[in-house]
């Protein structure tokens, strides 16, 4: 392994494993008070596994960083790799994406399997956020164990093209799992996005809230499936898309799909074409604030709604304002 | 400073204000009265030129300006201020980060007018007008008004289902402003003819079927309270 020079990325506090170029893994403080992390790699397969265990009592809330990092990309376009994580009973986890990129060409393409295993009791907030334009293919697989709680934050601004699949397998139950959907277009962003959800047991709960605002030529095509085994009852599953399209060139499309074998449930689709509340618009005209900064409010306050869920990730908070601001 | 002149106006095609005349002069305090349902909100939002109430005759001036077709952030920017008789809820956006957008006031300023309307700190940090009382609500009109500093303010019902309390402190509040600020001018609607123990008005204006039908001074208010609107609807015809 060579000796990692650039490296000066977050805080002590977190657990960061990075990747570098592809090539490299490197992971610091493996070991906090309460918590560590083994892994595997096979080779082969381009798979990393991790496994995140306690080490002692306490539901401290951990912060996991993954970072990948790529520099002067020459000679590989497409960028393949399966990650898995393996997260033990009664962990309080927050795991965020962070890129950093030099000299990356245009036609690079990022390919990620992120298998996601969350064990009794513990809860996940997951932020997948990439802050380049830059072209993806991600899938995430998630497994759900007992009474275990997902978050999970999926906030596009900048990829260039991206191929999104998020699959929530509701394997054991009483489980919940919450998907905040933020998606600020324009250009020629094109972006495909699948949610499939599997409910095989009792007692589960689904919510997938999205909201986009939608400019210039961008693309758009949205998939939800809600798909529930013939032994769920009770189960609530939620899908709902909220969509400002702001030029005739945009491009969307909507599928939604449900497929339920059993009675004793609820669930919905929502899918609606979002308009901007004139009143709202009037009320801050008549407070001297613009035209422009009146809708740049308006945005921001149903975008926010979406992610007040606990202050997590204010920092993303910033980047959507600043996308927000070139797209009106 | 204000002057309207035969206004017609009509929301949806049905015509709402019919012929209404109104003049306030500098530094003057007005209170318009009148039953529901005849006009007073509609004419408020008619002088801030709100979408879709459409002006289909006559003027109105503001400063000598004709303000009708202006656009309501251009009419606000002259110094006109209105107070909402249902202001409007937005979820996700702090108090405190909201009124950073109105002016680039200082904290400290801010903290200021607080105290003087008698809210906490903690206040500012919810979200704007969410899960607000009445009284919390009316109270972020005014902090506003203070912020904006405007030369004619209108308030709609700034009074109604507010406890005593909270209806001394918002008139201190407006008393003092106007005190401070002696050319701004005051265009007050309200339905409790005890308002004038808080304010005194240069004018009453008893509004009807959209237009103004009588315009006083403050002796009239004997007469509404003894003969109710009738008094005044027998004494037009
Ligand atoms: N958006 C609207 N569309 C149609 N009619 C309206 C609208 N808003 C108000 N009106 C009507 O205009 C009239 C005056 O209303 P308003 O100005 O609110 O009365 P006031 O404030 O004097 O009680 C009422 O008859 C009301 O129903
Ligand atoms: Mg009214």
């Amino acid at each position: 392994m060579k000796k990692l020079i650039f490296y000066k990325i977050n805080n002590k506090k977190d657990i960061n494993i990075s990747f570098f170029n592809n090539k490299y893994l490197y992971i610091k403080n493996k070991i906090k008070e309460n918590i560590f992390i083994s892994y595997k790699y096979i080779l082969k397969k381009n798979k990393y596994v991790f496994n995140i265990k306690k080490k002692s009592k306490g539901k401290k809330p951990i912060r996991l960083i993954i970072n990948f990092i790529y520099f002067n990309y020459v000679n590989i376009l497409i960028n393949k790799k399966k990650i898995i994580f393996i997260i033990d009973k009664n962990l309080n986890i927050t795991i965020k994406e962070n890129y950093i990129l030099k000299d990356i060409y245009n036609f690079f393409f990022n390919f990620f399997n992120i298998v996601i295993i969350i064990k009794d009791k513990s809860k996940v907030f997951y932020l997948k956020y990439k802050n380049f334009t830059i072209n993806n293919i991600n899938y995430y697989y998630i497994y759900q164990k007992k009474n275990s709680i997902l978050f999970l934050y999926d906030v596009n601004l900048y990829e260039n093209i991206s191929y999104n699949k998020i699959i929530i397998y509701n394997i054991e139950k009483y489980t919940s799992n919450y998907v905040y959907g933020t998606y600020i277009l324009n250009k020629n962003q094109k972006i495909k996005n699948k949610i499939i959800i599997h409910d095989y047991k009792n007692n589960c709960k689904n919510i997938q809230n999205y909201i986009g605002i939608y400019n210039g030529k961008s693309n758009i095509y949205l998939k939800g499936l809600i798909k529930l085994f013939s032994n769920t009852i009770k189960n609530k599953s939620y899908q709902n898309y909220k969509n400002y399209i702001l030029s005739n060139k945009v491009k969307l499309n909507f599928k939604p799909y449900l497929n339920i074998n059993t009675n004793n449930v609820k669930c919905s689709h929502g899918f609606n074409l979002g308009e901007i509340d004139n009143n709202i618009i009037y009320y801050l005209q008549t407070r001297k604030i613009n035209l422009l900064k009146a809708k740049y409010l308006f945005f921001l306050s149903t975008i926010f709604i979406n992610l007040k869920i606990k202050n997590k990730f204010n920092f993303i908070k910033k980047k959507i304002k600043k996308k927000l601001i070139t797209i009106l | 400073m204000l002057n309207i002149k035969k206004l017609f106006c009509s929301i949806n095609k049905t015509l709402i204000i019919k012929g209404l005349d109104l003049k306030i002069k500098e530094g003057s305090i007005h209170l318009l009265m009148g039953p529901n349902g005849t006009g007073k909100s509609t004419l408020f939002f008619t002088i801030t030129g709100k979408p879709n109430y459409k002006i289909n005759k006559g003027n109105i001036f503001f400063k000598k300006k004709k303000i009708n077709g202006l656009s309501p952030y251009e009419i606000s920017k002259l110094g006109i201020y209105l107070t909402f008789q249902n202001p409007i809820e937005i979820d996700g956006i702090k108090i405190i980060k909201y009124l950073k957008y109105l002016r680039n006031i200082k904290y400290k300023k801010i903290y200021k007018f607080c105290k003087v309307l008698r809210i906490k700190k903690e206040y500012l940090n919810r979200y704007f007008n969410l899960g607000f009382s009445g009284g919390e609500k009316k109270k972020n009109e005014i902090l506003q008004l203070l912020i904006l500093k405007p030369k004619l303010i209108l308030l709609d019902e700034i009074d109604s289902g507010l406890d005593i309390d909270t209806i001394k402190i918002i008139f201190k509040i407006i008393n003092n402003y106007l005190k401070i600020n002696k050319k701004s001018s005051l265009l007050i609607i309200s339905h409790n003819t005890n308002i004038i123990n808080y304010i005194k008005p240069n004018k009453i204006h008893i509004m009807h079927n959209g237009s103004i039908i009588s315009s006083n001074g403050v002796q009239i208010i004997k007469k509404l309270e003894k003969f109710g609107y009738n008094y005044f609807l027998k004494k037009n015809n």
